[in-house]
């Protein structure tokens, strides 16, 4: 049965001081417009990390659906680290594939900025193996600083193309007025900024952020009857791998994301040459590097020079990284990230996406990833008649 | 915050922390470490077995207080960070740990015990790694 | 058969301990240096001024740690002596019931030494000892003339019965190590003890610190005073015998 999402909405990433977790989930709601068809949703799915612990932990899904007055529809809280977004799509549009449910909502939020530096901190490395990495004293901006050593002392990329990504992606992030980072940066920058963890610094990190989004997804004879433009969810994948970076057979592989990528490639019937616009999980600059091979982009020996020479790029022809600004420069509420780069390719698949449009953008790819990449979703969208 | 490593969950590390137990499969003979539940490889059951220690630097960060952990936050402030490697042991599993100091990937190094940090009154000690050589038996 | 020294370890880093080192990571690194253990070992002492963490928690975490669960294990802490009374506490245990001990002593902000005690011990044998106690309150005040004067009197006194009771004088001793509170007392203590140019003396923070110092560059037959001093005005005096193999391996060969 064919999967379609037929609204989308985000709230602005960044600070928002006078909203908790709710409001943002309600104002995520809002934004998708007028003439949603609330009625019609059978079940939710929200992902989240739950960060900050001052929040309703237990019974989270229903308490928001509440506060939002939505229909008492059953509600699940989704947990994967930062791909509880991207987890909680995969709930929904399974839900409505299997035929069990006809319209399905899935949404993502977090709420971060309640937190002092330093208890962020802790929460920004619950996701990684507590029992080594974590004792060992490392967040994950450690974890991919490890993966980013080993790549550079096997020479298979400069230490300017980690900054290359992150001047590309805050270049789109400027255009984006939902993103939390809006300037441009010089690779200069990004290479003078200070050190967080070798050879990782400052600007090769995405910013902890507040943010909800959320999507309606539907079967394919309702979609009609709630869109004229419905965007097809033709492929999905996902997969787990070791908790610890230490345990896999390489550590500057994302297998999980390999793996996750074929099954949605195989099931939309379409290859990494076929994708015109995609939303990577960018959370060090390293992470879109490596993903760039996994998804079949670009093999990571290129990608280095490729962003040199501008590709990836909004205006550059051929496939777009990232138009969004990514986690890196849009920010990246936890639970939030998956849902929201759906609700950017929603937008590109229409059209509707303004200085940051892809033009003729027909076929879409969203990779979500959980911490090191223990946990990965990607979901292959097509533009009705694309 | 509550704890984090709580102290029961540290103690039962120990084994691992201060004494390198590893599980070795009895059927294919693979090392784990940390052990786990069954072999990845052919699910059999896993025999513990000391490892020694001895390993090499697979890659290496260092983390400066902006990327420390809030457990780690006074030991990054007071030597103004410190390295964290992933080390291939000599017997096969990779483990992540502190460096005691700074070492480049290749580099032959040696597990020793530790303060890790303090938390509810509770010391918790741990492996790093050492450079190897020095003081070896 | 008597029991003696059958291993030594010895863990001083150059540049003194790293913040993160304290009396269990060193205790266990001077275990360590002292190379395998042997299958069994029945009583471990572990010896400090301090101790980190909990009373009483250090000697049972570093038994833990090196492996041992049926053991006996004790601390000896808040003296300077805390070595030799670890040392002839174990030793008197072994004598008596047989078995293998490990003595381990720390010395904070400088190191630790670890003493393996097995019957036929070949690396240093233990001749005899004597100990004497006196009434000297107020040391800690540190007062320099009569922190001095309860320091070489008590050295003296329990030396001077430590030789009478083996029948040896100060000549039969080619190595002395002390562990004077101040370090400018160490010459004049061992002057007072009747010691001359003919002797080595060696000053260290903690006793068995100092006698894994010795023990590496003395020659089989040699004799070591170990004279420790500590808990308000006690002295420790222990004559050991240098065996073969303390000089190139620090095991018993």
């Amino acid at each position: 049965m064919r999967v379609a999402i037929v609204a989308a909405g985000q709230t602005r990433f960044g600070e928002h001081p006078d909203l908790g977790v709710k409001e943002l989930f309600a104002s995520a709601l809002a934004e998708m417009g007028p003439g949603v068809d609330w009625g019609g949703v059978e079940v939710a799915y929200i992902g989240s990390l739950s960060c900050g612990q001052g929040m309703q932990l237990g019974n989270f899904a229903p308490a928001l659906l509440d506060y939002a007055a939505l229909p008492p529809v059953p509600a699940v809280h989704v947990e994967n680290a930062c791909a509880s977004g991207g987890f909680a799509l995969l709930q929904a549009v399974q839900a409505v594939a299997s035929g069990q449910v006809r319209c399905a909502l899935a949404a993502g939020v977090e709420k971060m900025r309640d937190l002092s530096g330093e208890r962020g901190r802790y929460w920004l490395g619950i996701s990684g193996d507590t029992e080594y990495e974590r004792l060992a004293g490392l967040t994950f901006a450690g974890v991919f600083g490890l993966m980013a050593d080993r790549l550079l002392y096997e020479g298979r990329i400069r230490r300017s193309d980690l900054a290359a990504v992150a001047v590309k992606n805050h270049r789109h992030g400027a255009l984006n007025p939902k993103a939390h980072l809006r300037r441009e940066i010089s690779l200069e920058q990004v290479l003078a900024a200070p050190p967080v963890a070798s050879p990782l610094g400052a600007l090769d990190c995405c910013p902890t952020s507040d943010g909800a989004a959320a999507v309606i997804v539907a079967c394919e004879e309702m979609a009609w009857q709630l869109t004229d433009r419905p965007v097809w969810v033709d492929g999905w994948g996902a997969a787990s791998d070791t908790l610890a970076l230490h345990s896999r057979g390489s550590i500057t592989g994302l297998a999980a994301v390999r793996r996750a990528a074929a099954a949605a490639y195989a099931m939309a019937g379409v290859g990494p040459s076929g994708v015109d616009v995609a939303e990577v999980h960018d959370c060090f600059t390293v992470a879109e590097l490596i993903a760039l091979d996994e998804l079949g982009f670009c093999p990571l020996a290129e990608a280095g020079f490729r962003l040199e020479q501008g590709a990836f790029a909004l205006g550059a022809g051929g496939l777009v990284v990232n138009p969004s600004g990514g986690l890196k420069a849009k920010g990246h509420p936890i639970g939030a990230t998956g849902v929201a780069q759906a609700v950017e390719l929603f937008a590109q698949l229409q059209g509707e996406s303004g200085a940051r449009q892809v033009p003729g953008a027909a076929t879409a790819l969203a990779f979500n990833m959980g911490g090191s990449g223990a946990s990965a979703t990607v979901h292959i969208f097509r533009k009705e008649g694309g | 915050m509550g704890a984090h490593i709580t102290a029961p969950m540290y103690r039962r590390s120990l084994p691992q922390r201060l004494r390198l137990e590893g599980g070795r499969c009895g059927a294919c003979g693979v090392t784990q470490f940390p052990p786990r539940a069954a072999c990845p490889r052919c699910r059999g059951p896993l025999e513990p077995v000391r490892l020694s220690g001895r390993g090499q630097v697979v890659a290496a960060t260092f983390i400066t207080p902006a990327g420390a952990p809030p457990e780690f936050a006074g030991q990054a402030r007071q030597t103004g960070g410190y390295w964290v490697a992933i080390v291939a042991l000599a017997e096969g599993p990779c483990i992540t740990a502190q460096l005691t100091q700074a070492a480049a990937p290749g580099a032959p190094v040696m597990a020793v015990v530790r303060r890790l940090y303090e938390e509810d009154g509770v010391v918790r000690y741990g492996f790093k790694f050492a450079p190897q050589g020095v003081g070896d038996p | 058969m008597a029991v003696g020294i059958a291993a030594f370890g010895r863990y001083a880093p150059e540049d003194g301990p790293a913040p993160d080192e304290d009396a269990l990571t060193m205790a266990l690194e001077a275990v360590r240096a002292l190379g395998a253990l042997p299958g069994r070992v029945d009583c471990l002492a572990l010896a400090s001024m301090d101790l980190p963490g909990r009373r009483g928690v250090q000697a049972g975490l570093l038994a833990g740690a090196l492996g041992l669960g049926e053991v006996f294990v004790c601390e000896h802490t808040t003296s300077a002596r805390a070595g030799t009374e670890a040392l002839l506490a174990q030793w008197g245990l072994l004598s008596a019931r047989g078995g293998v001990g490990l003595t381990v002593e720390v010395a904070p902000g400088h190191g630790a030494a670890a003493l393996l005690l097995a019957e036929g011990g070949g690396l240093a044998a233990i001749d005899g000892f004597a100990s004497v106690c006196a009434e000297d309150p107020g040391l800690e005040l540190g007062v320099p003339d009569y922190v001095a004067a309860c320091y070489t009197r008590a050295l003296t006194q329990a030396a001077r019965c430590c030789m009478d009771r083996l029948g040896t004088g100060p000549e039969a001793y080619r190595h002395l190590v002390l562990n004077p509170p101040v370090p400018r007392l160490g010459p004049v203590a061992a002057r007072a003890v009747g010691c001359s140019a003919q002797q080595t003396v060696t000053v260290a923070a903690v006793p068995l610190l100092g006698l894994t110092q010795v023990l590496p560059g003395a020659a089989p037959g040699e004799r070591v005073l170990l004279l420790a001093y500590g808990s308000g005005s006690a002295c420790d005096a222990i004559s050991l015998t240098v065996g073969r193999g303390a000089r190139t391996t620090g095991r018993e060969v």
